[in-house]
């Protein structure tokens, strides 16, 4: 680990169904704020966001794309480079589900190789403590958001931009799966920097301290292990489910 | 700032200055400019000089007093309806809140309490033909500016300059109201007029004039505006009825955005608005198959809906709908969305599939600005900066989230009297000079403050004033480039 605490660029970019919340999200990570009937995004909005993860600082370059189908020549522009995305679709809203599918295989052909996907099943805050039934609003049940983060391997997490509920949780995951590399200096460096590229696996369990497994290169952590939960987040929306952690040989 | 050099033009100095200053604001970057030779410019016809035209025409508003006090236009549009008139004889100076620009200009330098907050001098103006002989006098006789070796008081200064204000608004409107109650309205001459701002009581019947959808001839408008109103009904009642197959996905959508439009101004906040402007985006989108409802164009009903609700309305942000007649609402309703499809028919092709219209105003944009500020397109290359990252929603929504409803207001007063309509055409000029205004700033940015910046210009507390130097200038790249198609190509 390098001990200058070099700041780590991340260029993510959110991508979803309209109106699931993504730009919500961003709000809640970004500024910890929530707004109710935020106006619909054109185009895309642009934010940052740093934060420390163990001895890594990372700062998010957020693209926060426009959900209507419309916009969606657009998204090719804004994910083209990014590192890292979130597709969020609305736990109440099985369309925006199927729509999160397509993103994740958009992504799959079209992103960059070893792009970090979290998919992010959002509107917590409406299903919280309901009980399953006929009139539930909850019409994507976890174990489905569940199977295709592990099938596509993705990271998942149930959020609330609302209440604020594994919001930054997703963000520092993502963080965790991110290599070091690409600080100002070293992103012009080509190969050099490339090296870095490879994650020193007990370099990231040992920083969390985390329950956490690795298992045929994959790391395997349950997340709500990682961080002060003050909440006492049991949901499923706390785990972490990885993809390969060594992206490049 | 141009607004600062305004403020240093003392309202006594004589009006020819002014008018060379008003020229030196425009911050003309274009080597050609000079060969075009601006004072040939500007004060063409359309000329957004408004000064100028209060100037020359000046004597002739006097010949209007009273001569128009008995025409009276009973097209059922629009009522002129206002408060009882209330006797102005002095007005008292708002202190901070009003800065003298010059002769009769006033300008209100901080909208702190909303977008439309009204100046009382705009408040005055329906009742303005009653007032104007009282006002005429201070007008003629500025004895305490002329009177030597006293420096005329700032309350005096403040006050006439308000008069004066008050003077040049009502000549104005004077002017506004010949046209419109005309037999036939002279369109050529309501779009020269326009151009330079519509007064408030006016804008609803001048702007359905300027779109096309009132007829010109007064006698043909009660009929036309029955049926189209008639028809717009028919077309709801088809389209929510129980032969009609809802598109529920397009109505779904509609359902989500009207409820997160324009959410800071009250009126949008009722269910009679969100209900009224669901069934005209609702009505449009599927009267619209090749580009159904985008989001977007949710934005663009609102101008419409709330100027032509204002005619019925005095307080129309606060205005609840359903405490409105049945029939005004009906009315207002249908005639948003036969303005609204005016407008929409010249940008049809922003919102078909891929968005041609946009990403050919987003290259337009591109290779104007590198025209008139070739330094600057270098500057947000070198930065990684794409047009289309900031200019998308400056075409999708035509400004309406970079400027205030009022500003945006003021904006369409210049468009709907360009020919053709400036929402394709002379809106990339805008965009032009919108972006120009920042490059001193934007020159110093990088990437990720460039983007940021333009993603939340500094247009707050912008006034009309900034809005009518922008769209000068816009003029001014359009004379110069228009038709000039090889200036375009990068």
């Amino acid at each position: 680990m390098s001990t200058s605490n070099p700041v780590t660029a991340v260029k993510l970019v959110l991508l979803g169904e309209a109106a699931v919340g993504k730009s919500s999200l961003v709000l809640r990570f970004v500024s910890n704020d929530f707004q109710e009937n935020k106006e619909p995004t054109i185009g895309a909005a642009f934010l940052t966001q740093r934060c420390t993860i163990g001895a890594k600082t990372i700062k998010f370059e957020i693209w926060d794309t426009a959900g209507q189908e419309r916009f969606a020549s657009l998204a090719p522009m804004y994910y083209r480079n990014a590192q890292a995305a979130l597709v969020v679709y609305d736990v109440t809203k099985p369309a925006s589900f199927i729509k999160a599918r397509h993103w994740i295989r958009e992504l799959h052909e079209q992103a960059a190789p070893n792009i970090i996907i979290a998919l992010c099943g959002n509107k917590y805050d409406l299903i919280e403590g309901e009980i399953e039934g006929e009139d539930a609003k909850r019409k994507v049940s976890v174990e489905e958001g569940q199977k295709v983060a592990e099938e596509e391997g993705l990271l998942f997490f149930e959020t609330s931009a609302k209440s604020g509920h594994n919001v930054n949780e997703v963000f520092m995951a993502i963080g965790h799966k991110i290599p070091e590399k690409r600080s100002e200096t070293e992103r012009s460096a080509g190969d050099a920097a490339r090296e870095a590229d490879r994650v020193d696996l007990s370099n990231v369990v040992n920083d969390t301290q985390a329950d956490g497994w690795v298992e045929n290169g994959q790391i395997c952590l349950k997340y709500s292990a990682l961080y002060d939960d003050e909440a006492g987040r049991e949901s499923m929306g706390g785990w972490y489910f990885p993809g390969n952690i060594t992206q490049e040989d | 700032m141009p607004q600062k050099k305004y403020m240093e033009v003392p309202s006594d100095e004589p009006r020819g200055r002014n008018i060379s200053s008003y020229f030196r604001t425009l911050s003309i970057k274009s080597k050609s400019s000079d060969e075009v030779g601006l004072n040939h410019v500007v004060p063409a016809p359309g000329t957004p000089v408004s000064r100028l035209q209060t100037l020359k025409n000046s004597p002739e508003s006097h010949r209007h007093v009273g001569a128009d006090s008995d025409d009276d236009w009973n097209a059922n549009v629009d009522s002129f309806d206002s408060p009882p008139p209330k006797h102005i004889e002095h007005i008292p100076r708002r202190s901070g809140s009003v800065h003298s620009l010059g002769p009769g200009l006033v300008m209100s330098q901080a909208n702190t309490s909303g977008p439309l907050r009204r100046t009382p001098q705009l408040e005055a103006s329906p009742q303005l033909e009653a007032l104007y002989p009282s006002l005429t006098p201070a007008r003629e006789s500025p004895g305490m500016r002329a009177s030597p070796g006293r420096d005329p008081a700032p309350d005096d200064l403040a006050t006439s300059a308000q008069i004066e204000e008050l003077n040049a608004l009502n000549a104005k409107f004077l002017r506004f109201k010949k046209v419109i109650t005309a037999d036939n309205v002279n369109l050529a001459e309501l779009k020269r007029l326009s151009w330079n701002g519509i007064p408030r009581e006016l804008r609803a019947v001048s702007w359905q004039l300027l779109l096309g959808y009132l007829p010109t001839n007064a006698s043909r408008r009660s009929d036309a505006l029955a049926r189209k109103r008639a028809e717009y009904t028919d077309g709801v009642a088809q389209v929510l009825g129980a032969d009609h197959t809802r598109d529920t996905a397009m109505w779904h959508q509609i359902a989500i955005d009207v409820p997160r439009t324009t959410q800071h101004i009250k009126l949008y906040t009722y269910a009679a608005t969100q209900a009224a402007l669901q069934r005209i985006l609702y009505l449009w989108a599927v009267r619209h198959p090749a580009s159904g409802y985008v989001q977007g164009i949710n934005d663009l009903c609102t101008p419409f809906f709330q100027t032509f609700l204002a005619s019925h309305a005095p307080d129309v942000e606060l205005c609840d709908p359903a405490l409105l007649p049945r029939a005004t609402m009906d009315a207002v309703e249908a005639d948003t969305f036969w303005c609204l499809t005016k407008l929409l028919d010249t940008i049809q092709d922003n919102y078909i599939h891929e968005q041609p219209g946009i990403l050919r105003q987003v290259r337009e944009l591109e290779g104007l600005v590198a025209r008139i500020d070739a330094e600057l397109v270098v500057h947000l290359r070198a930065q990684g900066v794409e047009f289309m990252q900031f200019a998308f929603r400056w075409m999708n929504c035509l400004l309406m989230r970079e400027l205030n409803l009022e500003m945006v207001v003021r904006m369409w007063d210049t468009y709907l009297s360009e020919t053709p309509l400036g929402f394709a055409t002379f809106h990339v000029y805008v965009c032009a000079a919108f972006l120009v205004k920042f490059a001193d700033e934007l020159k110093d940015m990088e990437f990720q403050e460039v983007i940021m910046f333009l993603q939340n210009p500094p247009t707050r507390d912008w006034g009309v004033k900034n809005m009518e130097l922008m769209m000068s200038e816009a003029f001014i790249w359009q004379s110069l480039y228009k038709n000039a198609a090889a200036h375009l190509r990068a």
